[in-house]
């Protein structure tokens, strides 16, 4: 029988190592049965071969000269590319304007038909802050297709056409074009909290998963770390600090989403409170969220908004490596941000990931005034630990505030948080006390509510009546000295009267806590009417207290701090007794009286582990560590960089 | 995305970011880094190494001028062969000559070719001067059975073959679909194949 040219064709994807399992095995099958097939492969193979045996050139010398010296006579003679493209943008703007409104509309129309609609009659709803009146669905990867992509295609073509030549004009008409079609998408997103919105890091599972109860979208039972990088343009500080009187400018217009399998690229304007979000488990959607978000940064370039913002969720190291790939990618290549992530420490795990983010911080050296760099991470505690540690030692970042703010789902974990919460914050207090860090790092767990464990509510003051979305909060805290010793650096302080504004927002974001799975708690870790010398004089781990409105009898608030110090320590002392406490805070032990210093400020002891060494020993030696996250905010400040330079290996957990 | 591309398209990144910001010395890096790939391409394409030299100027010359509005929707290297490609192939039909074979003493192959399961796979270099005139001659039909091709499909083996560029990426530098990649490859292939059965038949 003659085998179809088709099947030919195989042969040379053979040969080539890009057929699929199943088509490599059909190949190889017909190759054992069928002699000609044999011959046709080595005739195949011998052309290739000798292809590739041609000789190769080099290219002459002094391209790079001639390159050059042609660059510079353009220059010298005008820009070519002004010449080619400007004019044509100026006499044709209607014409751009009307084709990215389509390209936009038809990229729109068609990812709905080939994606969501399959995806909605055959995947479940699952929990999305990002969605307006309907559940978001994963994207199938077996949906998609061609359609899709080449939507995809013409998107990227016109964005690339269009390149960094959107007029204000152009860009607000485009917007409003975008938000149209991805509405029509279901994939258009709301701002997580009322205005004045919150900062993007601050948004919780809780938000998450209140905000999915209150639109009756189903909340998945195991709920996976997010990652987010972004950064906040300089120039959007510089706009902040030159429009006093404008709106107030936040990091909050934030798509927050959560979905087990895909991930999310998203991006936002803080001008408008809707936000770009597409889910994506396959190349397909990647691609065509690509086309969105190249879109929505070019709004953001253009001036329409004022930053733009990325978010990655994933579930497992794979798809974690993935997304994390391409957000950096994407990163990179439109400018969204400058931090050059380090593979190495993203295909490590999001801790490293973060230590990466920090690391190339670090190689920027000090960042711009108003620049935020955001991550979030999750691991297990010691972990965690030593990457706090190393939050304290950077120098990209000076006038430290440094927060925790710890969850449990049962009265254990949320005594084990507690004690997390306090002496890190402890400790972060005293790398602040030595001005050499302004951060905000909280810690929230995301651990998977566990109904046979779960004490709901057993460790928190249970008259506290919930202050948002069902949830009830304690709280420890320290405050950091420099809140009142010195002025906090200006975008803080911005940032603190914004949040300040409602009254519900009077206390960290991320305290808005919805018990969920039976057993979810929190602590927020924040104290900032504490004498954090009294504290450090003490020796001890800081008190907690409920968070209560800031009226509160210091007697009232003083007594409770004694009953929740109390329930600490018998709730955490059992369990450090079955299991040796690890990652316990920056110097492996409160008992330690170094620990009254930073570890940087230590003298380092001959034949002593670092904290890292400390905190790595410990996660190895302890099965299994409970994953929590770690949501790190670095803010630049005016204030000069002081204190010792840190070790490279400090910034690796 | 591959590891190996990940960090290829890293770097790259790194490359992308200087040349936005004016670093001199990254104009010489990207240039350096490419110039030989980009190159053999065009020369392989067009035909004319003198013609190949001056494209590959162009090449970079729009490379520079287009990087600020690089989205980055490819990878570098792709949009740079994409760039190389069409130039190159804009280049050929316009002068509307064909392309001259490598010259027999242009240099040695890269001693890539599998000569055990290939029939007319060049030899590796010997010491033999017999040898060494098989290979030049063989090199030369080579050149000239792939020069005859379509354009389609000598681009396709070009960036297969030589440039061992995978489907995915042509398919990307070349804008067509991966199946299509696939069949094109599979028929410049076969039509070298033809072109070269005649001197096999004679060794």
């Amino acid at each position: 029988m003659q085998p179809h040219p088709a099947q030919d064709e195989l042969l040379s994807a053979y040969l080539d190592g890009e057929l699929e399992e199943g088509e490599r095995r059909l190949v190889e099958a017909r190759l054992e049965s069928d002699p000609a097939a044999r011959a046709l492969l080595a005739e195949l193979r011998g052309a290739s071969a000798a292809l590739r045996s041609l000789p190769r050139e080099s290219a002459p010398a002094g391209i790079a000269e001639a390159v050059r010296a042609r660059m510079e006579r353009e220059s010298l003679l005008g820009d070519e590319t002004a010449r080619s493209s400007a004019p044509w943008l100026r006499v044709h703007r209607g014409l751009v304007r009307f084709s990215y409104a389509a390209v936009v509309l038809v990229t729109a129309g068609v990812a709905y038909l080939t994606l969501v609609q399959p995806a909605m009659r055959s995947a479940p709803a699952y929990e999305s802050a990002a969605v307006r009146g309907r559940a978001a669905t994963p994207m199938s990867p077996a949906i998609g297709g061609g359609e899709a992509m080449r939507s995809a295609d013409a998107g990227d073509r016109a964005l690339e056409k269009a390149g960094g030549e959107l007029s204000a004009d152009q860009a607000l008409v485009a917007k409003r074009e975008m938000e149209h079609g991805l509405g029509q998408l279901g994939y258009l997103a709301e701002r997580i909290s009322p205005a004045p919105s919150r900062p993007y890091g601050e948004a919780s599972d809780d938000d998450v998963t209140a905000l999915s109860a209150d639109r009756g979208i189903e909340t998945p039972a195991e709920s996976t770390g997010d990652l987010y990088a972004m950064k906040r343009p300089a120039a959007g500080a510089a706009a902040e600090a030159s429009q006093p009187s404008a709106a107030p400018k936040d990091m909050g217009d934030l798509v927050v989403a959560r979905e087990p399998t895909a991930g999310l690229v998203g991006a936002g304007s803080e001008s408008h409170p809707t936000e770009t979000a597409l889910f994506t488990d396959n190349a397909t959607g990647m691609k065509a969220a690509d086309s969105l978000l190249a879109y929505s940064v070019k709004l953001s370039e253009s001036g329409a908004a004022n930053y733009s913002v990325m978010s990655i969720s994933c579930d497992g190291p794979a798809a974690q490596q993935r997304i994390a790939d391409e957000v950096s990618r994407q990163t990179r290549w439109l400018g969204l941000t400058e931090l050059p992530f380090d593979a190495a420490a993203e295909r490590d795990g999001a801790v490293d990931f973060a230590a990466g983010v920090l690391r190339d911080a670090e190689r920027l050296g000090r960042p711009a005034d108003g620049q935020v760099f955001e991550v979030c991470v999750s691991g297990p505690d010691s972990r965690l630990a030593a990457l706090a540690n190393n939050l304290v030692q950077a120098p990209a970042v000076t006038n430290a505030r440094v927060e925790f703010v710890a969850q449990g789902q049962s009265a254990a974990d949320l005594a084990e948080s507690r004690q997390l919460a306090a002496e890190w914050t402890r400790n972060a207090a005293l790398g602040e006390a030595a001005q050499r860090a302004d951060e905000v790092v909280r810690l929230g767990s995301v651990l998977k509510p566990t109904p046979a464990t779960a004490e709901p509510g057993a460790e928190l003051d249970a008259t506290e009546p919930a202050r948002d979305a069902g949830g009830a909060g304690a709280a420890a805290a320290v405050s950091p000295p420099e809140d009142r010793t010195r002025p906090a650096n200006k975008s803080a302080a911005v940032r603190r009267g914004e949040r300040a504004a409602p009254a519900d927002d009077a206390g960290p974001a991320i305290a808005r806590s919805a018990t969920r799975g039976g057993g979810a708690a929190e602590v927020d870790a924040e104290r900032d009417d504490e004498d954090p010398d009294e504290v450090r004089k003490s020796g001890e781990a800081p008190a907690r207290r409920v968070e209560r409105p800031r009226a509160e009898p210091p007697a009232s608030r003083a007594a409770r701090m004694q009953r929740d110090a109390d329930r600490k320590a018998a709730a955490s002392q059992p369990r450090e007794e079955a299991k040796p406490r690890v990652g316990r805070g920056f110097d492996g032990g409160a008992a330690d009286p170094g620990a009254a210093l930073p570890p940087a400020a230590r003298p380092a002891t001959a034949g002593e582990p670092s904290a890292v060494g400390r905190a790595v020993a410990a996660t190895q030696a302890t099965q299994p560590a409970p994953r929590k996250v770690l949501l790190i905010r670095i803010e630049a400040a005016s204030a000069p960089t002081s204190g010792p330079a840190p070790r490279e290996e400090s910034l690796q957990p | 995305m591959k590891v190996g591309n990940v960090a290829i398209a890293y770097e790259d990144a790194a490359l992308v970011d200087q040349c936005r910001h004016g670093d001199p010395s990254s104009l010489t890096r990207l240039v350096e880094k490419y110039q030989d790939r980009v190159f053999n391409t065009c020369r392989r394409l067009c035909g004319d190494p003198d013609e190949a030299a001056d494209l590959t100027q162009e090449v970079f010359v729009r490379v520079l001028e287009s990087i600020g509005r690089f989205g980055g929707r490819s990878g570098l290297y792709t949009w740079m062969f994409r760039i190389a490609v069409n130039l190159s192939i804009s280049r050929r039909r316009k002068s509307g000559r064909r392309p001259t074979p490598l010259s027999l003493d242009s240099g040695s192959g890269r001693g890539e070719a599998d000569a055990g399961s290939a029939p007319w796979a060049c030899a590796a270099p010997t010491d033999s001067a017999d040898q060494r005139l098989m290979d030049a001659e063989m090199q030369s039909a080579v050149s000239a059975a792939l020069d005859e091709l379509d354009d389609e499909f000598r681009t396709v083996l070009v960036l297969r073959d030589i440039e061992s560029f995978d489907y995915e990426q042509i398919a990307e530098i070349l804008d067509v679909p991966r199946g299509t990649v696939k069949s094109r490859v599979h028929r410049a292939r076969m039509a070298v194949r033809d072109k070269l059965a005649p001197l096999m038949a004679q060794k």
